[in-house]
Parts: C-alpha cells; sequence; structure tokens
C-alpha cells in the first residue's frame, strides 16, 4: 500500500507537466501579402492540449486544434474569401491540427518545436521556434512559425501563381499557460 | 397601346441615368483590367478597389433595367416618325432590344462569373452590405466563359451605342425631327 502511493507521488510531476491555456491571454495569428500590403488575420478559436517540461523534452507533446470557419482580418472582402473552397474550405476540413513531438533546446528560454500541421487534407511537417518564459505555475511561449500556402494547396486555383496573394503566411503563436493541477 | 406625344419623366431619368453608369462601368471595367495587369503593387491593389466600385455599379445597372424594362412593357411610349422606312424602323426596334438584352446580360455574366469564381470574392454594394452571390457552384470554366461573354456583350454594347448616338444625330440634323429632343431632359420638343 505504501509502496503504491510512492509509485504514485513518483508519477505526479508527469502530472504536473500539463499545461492550460488561458485563452484571453493567448492568440494566434497569421499574415498574408495581398498585393504589397500586410493583411493580419486571427484565429480567435483553437484548443491546445499541452505536455512540456524543460527537463524532460522528450515526454513534451502539444495537440491544438485550430477552428478555421472563426478565421478573420480586418479586410471584409477577404473574410469573405477564407472560408471557401479554394482558401480554408471550412465546409469540407472546418478544422487545421498541429501536433508538435519533438523538441530541441536552443539558447536558454528558446527551443525549436518540430511537428506535423494537418489542414485542407494535407498533413505538412512544420518547425516551430519559440521562446519560453515561465514563472512558477505560468507560461507565456512566444513563436513563429512560416508556413507556405502552396503546401496545403490554398489558393491554387484563385492565384497559383501569387500574382496577388503571397505564398509565404507567417503565423505567430503566443500562449500563456498555467500549470494544470 | 396608346402612344404619347413625349418620354414620361421616369423614361427620361431611366435612359439618361442608366446611359452614364453604363458608360462609366465600361470605362471602369477596362481601366480594372490594366491595373490588375500591373506589376506594381499599389495599382494592383487600386485594381481590386475598382472591381468593387464595377461590381457595385454593375448590380446597380441591372435592377435598374430590370424595373426599365417592366416600364417599358407596361407604358406608352411615343411613335417613331411617320418618314421612316420600314428597315429603319426594324433597325430601330432591333438596337432598342438591344440595348436592354445589353443593360440585363452584362451584369447578369459579370454577376455569374464572380459568384462561379474560386477567387470567392464577395460583391459589398459600395461598401455597405453583402451582395449574395447567385446559388451556382465554383467552376472556373464557368467562370471563365461567363467572362468572355461578359467583355463580348460589352463591347457589342458599345458598337451600340456607337450606331445609337450616330442615329440620334442622324434624326436631329438631317431628318429635323424630334427623336434626340424627346429624350433631352429640360428640353420641350419641337410642334
Amino acid at each position: 500500500m505504501i509502496r503504491l502511493a510512492l509509485l504514485l507521488l513518483a508519477a505526479a510531476p508527469a502530472a504536473a507537466s500539463q499545461w492550460t491555456v488561458v485563452p484571453a491571454q493567448s492568440s494566434l495569428g497569421f499574415s498574408a501579402d495581398w498585393n504589397g500590403q500586410i493583411v493580419q488575420g486571427r484565429f480567435p478559436r483553437f484548443a491546445a492540449s499541452i505536455r512540456f517540461d524543460p527537463n524532460k523534452l522528450a515526454e513534451a507533446r502539444v495537440d491544438a486544434t485550430i477552428d478555421l470557419a472563426a478565421a478573420t482580418t480586418d479586410d471584409r472582402t477577404v473574410n469573405g474569401s477564407l472560408p471557401t473552397a479554394d482558401w480554408f474550405d471550412v465546409k469540407r476540413s472546418p478544422t487545421a491540427r498541429l501536433q508538435l513531438t519533438s523538441f530541441a533546446p536552443g539558447k536558454p528560454g528558446q527551443y525549436v518545436a518540430r511537428g506535423t500541421l494537418s489542414l485542407r487534407g494535407a498533413a505538412v511537417p512544420v518547425t516551430l521556434p519559440f521562446t519560453l518564459a515561465m514563472k512558477g505555475d505560468r507560461a507565456v511561449m512566444t513563436g513563429e512559425a512560416v508556413l507556405d500556402r502552396r503546401a496545403f494547396r490554398i489558393g491554387l486555383a484563385s492565384d497559383p501563381s501569387a500574382s496577388w496573394v503571397g505564398f509565404r503566411v507567417p503565423v505567430k503563436v503566443r500562449i500563456t499557460a498555467t500549470r494544470a493541477g | 397601346m396608346a402612344e404619347r406625344s413625349g418620354y414620361s419623366r421616369a423614361a427620361i431619368t431611366f435612359h439618361w441615368l442608366i446611359a452614364a453608369l453604363l458608360i462609366g462601368n465600361f470605362a471602369g471595367g477596362l481601366l480594372m483590367g490594366d491595373l490588375l495587369d500591373s506589376a506594381d503593387p499599389a495599382q494592383k491593389r487600386l485594381g481590386f478597389q475598382v472591381i468593387q466600385l464595377h461590381k457595385s455599379t454593375g448590380l446597380t445597372i441591372l435592377v435598374l433595367s430590370l424595373m426599365r424594362l417592366v416600364l417599358r412593357l407596361t407604358t406608352d411610349r411615343p411613335a417613331l416618325p411617320g418618314h421612316m422606312t420600314p428597315t429603319e424602323r426594324a433597325l430601330a426596334h432591333l438596337s432598342h432590344w438591344g440595348f436592354y438584352g445589353v443593360m440585363i446580360l452584362v451584369p447578369l455574366t459579370g454577376w455569374i462569373m464572380v459568384s462561379a469564381s474560386p477567387l470567392g470574392f464577395p460583391t459589398i454594394w459600395f461598401g455597405l452590405f453583402e451582395w449574395p452571390h447567385l446559388p451556382i457552384e465554383t467552376s472556373k470554366a464557368v467562370s471563365g466563359s461567363a467572362n468572355e461573354a461578359h467583355e463580348l456583350l460589352a463591347y457589342a454594347g458599345a458598337g451600340l451605342l456607337a450606331l445609337h448616338v450616330a442615329g440620334a444625330l442622324k434624326h436631329h440634323y438631317f431628318d429635323r425631327d424630334d427623336v434626340l429632343a424627346r429624350m433631352l431632359p429640360f428640353v420641350r420638343p419641337r410642334a
């Protein structure tokens, strides 16, 4: 019995590396070059399951689901296009899924996460360098991944040669999370 | 149907209002193509603004033209001058109905082209509200064909306009009848 209790205690740190996103202090944004002008967009609705312990990077995992239908920009005409078949195609794939499975340390407080982003039926490897500031049970992570819309076949019928919409789409992530449990 | 001595104020208003919008939108359509083909991003952005203006104006023309068609079918209008030969009369009718065809089909093909386009670009009527797309499938082929029809019909309309203006001037200066004057606002027809 005592042995079992000790085992449970030993298992506790693993549970402690679980994090809960604070939505009000987190954001997921993207930007696109639209005829030489940057259009800023955001994904206001997403959920993430985060397991992260700087001392156990091999066990770190992030699994996030992003609601594509909620994506919005400051441009009404772009907002009209976004959900349609050639762009996010929200009727057929309403969500994107980001799975980060490999974390490598860089300079202090910096990491490089690697994984897969599934969007519009395409699963594409992604690299997300990020900085992490942990203070007690609170952590703030900021990072940026640069995606290429061609990898997800986004806008290829409308603009296959980037005459109007650039191929490079930087995605900015800012997550505030609290230690769960 | 009885014939009246002049055009109604409504008919005159429709005529000139639609004429101004059509000519402006034809110019806008040509300008838009040049701007979008430009290598300068600022010109391209301007091109997209002209697209919104062009679509808003075109849909306005469509609505006004349908109203005008109802007026044309339900009210009396002045007779053609007695001196016109049967061929001239047939040509006059042909060109007038040709205009109705252009006034309705050019905006309609534009609307089809935008609705079927994979770009999924919305039409925001003069920045005020979103004008719905026609309920048709997204198809590059349909959008492309509609685009071609749109342009051909627009050029046909420009041809009709040249014929129409030439006809009006001929009536005024050669035939010396009231065909032009009775369509001019603020002008009393010749006695």
